[in-house]
Order: C-alpha cells, then structure tokens, then sequence
C-alpha cells in the first residue's frame, strides 16, 4: 500500500544522488563540519521550505547560505534584521522618478533565490509577517501588482538564542511556517582546528571565502531534484508513523501545546527529501525519525514544569521518539 | 437597672461577635474616650519628659510598659457608657482615686505581660477582685473566649507594629525622590531626630490601636457574663413584665423561677466570686467606681450557696429516692502476727481491702517516661526521615540541573516485537532459511523476507544481548548491530536490511538468487541456533 504520487523517474534517481553528494561536497570546501546542519539545510532545500536557524553568532550561517547559492549559481540576498527595518525594506517599494514622471517599482531583497534573514526576530511583527507572507505564497504584492519570486526561493532565517533584550520572538504560527528549525552547535575540537586553519590561510580581512565553491548546477536543475523529492515514494507504514509522532505530542507530558497537521506534513516531505539525498526513491521510517527534531522542535510548547526542570524540547521529542512503536511493515 | 437604658443588648454572642461589640461601642463613645486618653497621655508624658528629653526612645518604652494605666482610663469610659452613663474627663477625674485604687501595682508588675490582659481588666478594675477571689475569677471567665482573648492581645501587638511601620512607610513613599532626607537611613543612625519621630510616631500607632484592644476585651467580658448570668433572660422577663404589667406575669415568673431553682446544680466557682448575684442588679454588679455595691436580696433564680446546700440537704432526707440505707458485708483479714510468713502473703492477697488505686508513681512516670522518650524518637526518626526525604526528593526533581545521570535505569527487557515483527525465539521455525525458501518458492516474498529479517533480530536480540527497544527503526536496529557483530554479519545483515526496506517499503521484491544468497549468508552470520 503506497500513497498515490507520481513515481520518481527511477533513471533520475542515481543522477539525484550524486548531485545532491556532489553538492554536499561542495558546501563542505567552504563550510568544515557541520554535517547533520548541512543534510538538514539541503533536505528543507530540496523540499522547496524555509528554513529557521538558531545558533550563537559566528558558527557560519552565511557562509552556509553563500555556499549554497554558489553551488546551483543562484542569487544570493541578506537582510540584517533591525527593530527600524520596515516591510518595505524587505519587499520592495513604488518610487516616483523625476525624470519620466513615473512610478518605478524598486524590489526589495526578497527578489532572490536565497534569501538570508539575519536575526529575524530583531524586527517588529509587522516585518516579519511581510517576510512570512513571502515565504507562505511565493510572491510579494506591490502597488496593486502580484510579483511572483523567482524559483528556487528559500528563506534561511537566523536568530540568536542568547540575546532576548530588544527581541520581538516570532509567535508559534508564524514558526510554523518554516519547514525546519535547525539547531547549529560548536563545532568539533578537530572541526574547528581544520576550520580555522581553512579560513586563516591565504586570507586578508574577515571576507567570507566562497570562491572554493564550484557552481554545480543551474536554477531548472535544482527544480527537477525538488520534483524528484517531491515525488518520492511513502509507503501508508511510514506515512503513518509521521502522523503517529506527530499525534504523539498532542498528548506528551511536559507538552502543552503539540504540533498541527502542519507538523506532519513539514515530517513527510523532509522525509521524502532526506530519502533523496540519501540516494533512494522510497522514504524509510528512519528518515522520518530522522527529520523528527528539526521538523517538530519548533512546532511544540513546552509546559511550564518542563521548563523549571530544564528540559528542552529536543529532550522531550527524544523521549517521544523513543515511546513511538517504529511502523508495522 | 432600666432595660432599655444599657448601651447594648445583652444577648449570647460567639467570641468574636463578642469582641465586635465591644469595638461598636468605643465608634459609639470615641469622643470621650479619646479626651480621656489624651489627658492620660498628656499627664504621663509631662511626667516623663523632664527626665527622658535626651533619650526619647525611652519614654516610648516607658509609655508601653504603662499601658495598662492608660487602658484603666478607657475601660472606665465604656463601663459607663454600657448603661446609658455620659463620662466626661470631669467624671474620670473625680472618680480618679477608684479607677486607679484596684489592682494598678499587679497590672503594671506581674500581671504586665498577661496575654489575656484586656479581656481581665474588668475583674480587677470593676469588680475590684484581687489574689485569691481574682484568680478564681479570672480562671471562671477565660474558660469560654479566653482563645479569643489571647488573640486579641496577638492582633493587637501586631496590629501597633504593623500601624508604626505602615506609617514610616507612607513618609518615606511620599518622600520626593532623590531627596536627601530617607526616613529608612534614621534606622541606620538613629539621632536624636529620629528618636523623637520614632516616639511620635509609636505614640501615633498606640493611641489609634491601644483603645481597640481594650474594647474588644470588654466585649469579650461582657459576653461572658451575659453567658453566666443570663443577662438576656433577665432583660427578656423583664420586658415581658413591662409591658403586661399584670399580676400574671409575676405568677408566670415564679412557675419558671422555683423548679428552675429546684433544680439549679452547684454553681460554678462564679457563685463564689463576689460579683453579681441578684437577677435584680446582675448587669449593675460591675461595680460603678464610687458606688456601693448593691444589697443582696433574700431570694432569686440565683441563690446563694448555702441556700442551695440547704435545700438539697433536704431532698436527700425526704425523698424517698435517696433516703434509704443498704447493709453491705464483706470478708476481711486482719493480721494477727502469729501465722507463718506465706500463710500471711496468701490472706493478705485473698482477703486485702480493696486499697484506694495507688496512683504507683514511680511506675506511672516510669510508663509515661518511657512513653515520652518513645514519642520523642519517633518525632526524630519522622523529623530526620522526612528531612532526607526531602533532599532526595529535591535532587531528584532537579536532577537534571544538577546534571546528575539518574536517569531511569530501567533493566532491559527484550521486547516480543520490533517494528511490527514477532521477534521471540519460539515464533521461530527450526530452520530460518529452509523454511524462508519455501515461503519465497510459494509466492509469499514479504513473508519470506520478513521471516529472514525477524530471524536475525531475534538471534541479535537473544543471543548477542544486543538492547533493540519497540521503537527501534530498521536504522536504529543496523547502528545498534554495528557494535555486535563481526565484519561478515554485520555487511550481512546490512544487505538483509535493506533489501527488506525495498521490500517492505517500496514493495520491491527481491530477485530469486538475490535471495537465494540471503539464505545462503543467514546461518552463517545469524545461525546460532542449537
């Protein structure tokens, strides 16, 4: 019993694999280490989703984000968040010229294909939504005109867990817009001596260096791995223990509030990606336990009592996963 | 006494109904009260102030140590006033003498710190008991509100302090802010400055509390009496007598009044008490300072004591009831020295007088000592056990702040399925590969290959020990084996995994010799079987 979809070309399956490796090899020549952040960054990237990056500052967020663009010659745009950014800054704006005595749209940075939002939660509600707004529909409403973004679009949004003064934390719905939110943690002792090496030698200034990374692919290639993913195959078995993970944290100790639907769906079609990238046209329950943190850790609300004893929700999905009987084949 | 002359209506009230009343009257009769107090005040503080100028903090502690004079001065005010009397400070001067005269040296020595100071006062002050006839009285009233009493002294403490504090407070919240006089520095060097708005403000907070606590123990008092001298009867008979005004009434009175007489048991120590005990003058028993105390009328519900021994001392000769005799005989040895020493032990033992029950001392204390100890022990034992309880319950609660590995250690039970598979030894055919080739040569592959797979999870799971939850996935079951088994197996069983994923989820059958060669690797890597 599968669910129906459009089953993958089976020829395109290997070219897959190798291009996504191909890609992963290429994001490592700039960034060293961070293995588990990359499969996440590609897995959300191949499913055509957001993706919520938390970590301390300099553990490489651009650079990762830089480095992807790179590799499929893409566009590549930053947006600092600030509590003075206003959404037009973030979508664009109509501009009177003097000189043809006209309105010129002026785009904003989102018109890209990878969009880096620096500490998102610096910037007002009203920014945010104008970002999330993007992100949810694809295209940006200016001055009376539907302008779709330009394919592949995905949003890497940064932010900060340490510094809370001055924030505007994102509300849990609009969390739940981002396919994933990847946790990114010090690097290895040995990672960190290869990348500090890496990035010292030969270099002037503290320049992001890119220039390691080959473009590998273009635009429409990148759509076709997305099409790939999307049409990987579930079976009801695993498409089931999603939902049943999912369901599971609606009735969790120490969860107040469990993941919607929503977080079942942002389950399976990371699984189908993460399948892709590791090669097969059929997503496993190890995929879907696999994309479990990064799917859900966003998605649930701790208790209050969770909270005093200091349990993440990392330490809570754990427990869960651990609880949830792997499918009946 | 007019009934309809007294301040309040004397009915049984709860305690703190009581001590309420008590409050209404002084809002009743505040104004004399306050001059009253205020030339008390006046006087003790022209008296202290010539001698404590310099140290004014004493003269607050001095004042406080007086306080039972200046709540004479109240108490003087409210007596008067329960009977409809006006007290003027003229009145509280002439009767001067008789306010302070009864019990003043007691109350500011040994009775200062009584903790039932004000509801007591009146025996002292009004009744004019004192030693033996005070105790017993005092003993006769605090059976019933002496709880309330004490907490009324309670409440009044802290009500004083929490008034001074509350005061210094509002200063120093309508202090401008960053302004260089801070009330709250005072406390910290205390000049003489600061001493004098100390006393003023404890003389503030004892003139606004001071006359409350005394009220609510007159309350208190009142009640009391009104309980043992059925003032409320008093008042509703003669109510009624009012208003009939006819002979009737007196000859309904006297019906209620002999049997009720008849039957009065010995009245309590308030008998003896010297205070009220004419139904006629009940309520007037307070002895007005200045008045005579009434003449003891010949007869009432209330009878003296004698009168009562009297009558009962004729019921117990007349009535038939009690007066009768009953011969009793019994056995009984006397020792005559001349029998043998046993013979002596076994009469006394038979025939010995009934002995009035020795309280055994020494073995009692011993029982209750050894009572006492056990007791004290078992408090420790609770106390220290609770204690350790405690903290082991804090640190497991915290445990993961402390970063303690307590987590739950449970032992490892190998479960019966994994991944929806049977992985128990006896759900397993002799031969695993043998039986697999015939389910796979029937047409049944899933089952053929779902045998094999759940054959090598239960070798790994039983033989090797290897620790495969109920929620292990077929990657967790390949990561948990990477640590078990030897390089051939684990690529075998690496091989078993995923041509079980394609089956299992892709619904891709696998080639004949594919599996074929599954079978052939499965005893080999997984066939440990006997």
């Amino acid at each position: 019993m599968t669910t129906p979809s459009a089953s993958p070309d089976p020829a395109r399956i290997p070219w897959a694999a190798e291009q996504t490796e191909a890609l992963r090899t290429e994001i490592h020549r700039a960034l060293v280490g961070q293995g588990p952040v990359v499969d996440q960054v590609l897995a959300a990237f191949l499913a055509g989703g957001h993706v919520l990056l938390e970590g301390v500052p300099g553990l490489g967020k651009t650079l990762l984000v830089r480095a992807l663009a790179t590799t499929f010659r893409g566009v590549f745009a930053r947006i600092q968040f600030t509590p003075d950014l206003m959404p037009s800054d973030v979508t664009g704006h109509a501009m009177w010229d003097m000189k043809s005595e006209q309105f010129h749209l002026r785009r904003g940075p989102v018109f890209t294909n990878l969009l880096l939002a620096d500490e998102v939660n610096r910037a007002p509600a009203k920014t945010q939504a104008a970002l999330l707004e993007v992100m949810q529909e694809q295209q940006v409403s200016l001055e009376g005109r539907t302008l779709p973004v330009e394919a592949p679009f995905m949003v890497l949004a940064t932010q900060n867990p340490i510094e809370q003064e001055g924030t505007y934390p994102l509300p849990e719905a609009q969390l739940d817009r981002f396919l994933l939110k990847v946790r990114m943690d010090y690097p290895e002792a040995a990672e960190e001596v290869a990348l500090v090496r890496q990035v010292t030698t030969d270099a002037v200034g503290d320049a992001l260096r890119v220039d390691g990374v080959r473009p590998l692919m273009a635009a429409a290639e990148v759509l076709e791995l997305q099409r790939l993913a999307a049409a990987v195959r579930v079976d009801d078995a695993v498409l089931d223990y999603a939902v049943r993970i999912v369901r599971a944290t609606r009735q969790w100790p120490g969860i107040a509030l469990g993941a919607g639907p929503r977080g079942a769906i942002a389950l399976v079609r990371t699984a189908r990606a993460q399948a892709l990238l590791e090669g097969r046209d059929f997503a496993t329950p190890d995929d879907v336990k696999a994309m479990a943190l990064p799917a859900l850790r966003h998605r649930i609300q701790r208790s209050p009592e969770t909270e005093i004893e200091g349990l993440g929700s990392d330490d809570l999905l754990l427990a869960l996963l651990a609880k949830v009987p792997a499918p009946r084949a | 006494m007019k009934p309809g002359a007294m301040g309040f209506i004397p009915r049984t009230r709860a305690a703190m109904e009581a001590a309420d009343l008590g409050l209404s009257l002084l809002q009743a009769h505040w104004r004399p009260v306050a001059r009253v107090w205020g030339l008390q005040l006046g006087f003790l503080l022209a008296l202290l102030l010539p001698f404590l100028y310099q140290t004014p903090l004493w003269i607050f502690v001095a004042l406080w140590w007086l306080k039972p004079w200046l709540d004479r001065g109240v108490l003087f005010v409210l007596s008067r006033a329960v009977f409809g009397q006006p007290a003027s400070v003229w009145d509280f001067l002439g009767e001067w003498r008789s306010v302070h005269r009864r019990g003043l040296v007691a109350g500011l020595l040994w009775r200062r710190l009584s903790p039932m100071r004000s509801y007591v006062l009146p025996v002292s002050q009004l009744e004019g008991l004192r030693g033996a006839g005070y105790r017993r009285r005092a003993r006769v009233l605090t059976r019933k509100g002496g709880g309330t009493g004490f907490l009324l002294t309670c409440s009044g403490w802290a009500f004083t302090l929490l008034t001074a504090v509350g005061f210094i407070a509002l200063l120093q919240a309508m202090m401008p802010a960053g302004s260089r006089v801070q009330v709250w520095d005072g406390f910290n060097n205390p000049g003489l400055g600061f001493q004098w708005f100390l006393l003023g403000v404890g003389l503030l907070a004892l003139t606004l509390t001071e006359p409350l606590f005394v009220a609510g123990g007159f309350g208190l008092y009142l009640n009391r009496r009104t309980h043992l001298e059925g003032w409320d009867l008093e008042l509703a008979f003669r109510r009624l007598a009012a208003r009939l005004a006819a002979p009737l009434a007196l000859v309904l009175l006297l019906a209620w009044a002999m049997p009720l007489a008849a039957q009065a048991p010995i009245p309590e120590p308030v008998a003896q008490a010297p205070a009220p005990e004419a139904p006629e003058d009940a309520p007037q028993a307070i002895q007005q300072p200045g008045q005579q105390p009434a003449p003891r009328p010949a007869e009432g519900p209330l009878r003296p004591e004698e009168e009562a021994h009297r009558r009962a001392q004729r019921i117990l000769e007349q009535d038939p009831a009690f007066n009768h005799t009953k011969e009793v005989r019994t056995l009984s040895y006397e020792p005559t020295g001349r029998e043998p020493r046993w013979l002596r032990s076994l009469l006394d033992y038979l025939f010995a007088k009934e002995e009035p029950a020795q309280p055994a001392k020494p073995q009692n204390l011993d029982f209750l000592k050894r009572m006492w100890d056990l007791l004290a022990l078992v408090g420790k034992v609770v106390l220290v056990g609770g204690l350790l309880a405690f903290v082991l319950w804090l640190v497991y609660r915290f445990r993961h702040r402390l970063g303690l590995p307590l987590v739950e250690t449970k032992a490892w039970e190998a479960p019966e399925a994994v991944a929806g598979l049977d992985i128990r030894l006896e759900s397993l055919p002799p031969d695993v590969p043998e039986a697999a080739r015939n389910l796979f040569l029937r047409g049944e592959a899933r089952a053929a290959l779902a045998l094999l797979y759940r054959g090598a999870l239960a070798e790994l799971v039983h033989r090797r020990a290897m620790e495969i939850p109920a929620s292990a996935t077929e990657g967790d079951c390949l990561r948990a084996a990477e640590g078990h088994l030897e390089e051939g197996p684990a690529s075998a069983f690496h091989l078993l995994t995923a041509t079980w994923q394609r089956l299992a989820y892709k619904n891709e059958a696998p080639t004949r010799d594919a599996f074929e060669d599954l079978c052939d690797a499965w005893p080999a890597a997984f066939g440990g079987r006997p």
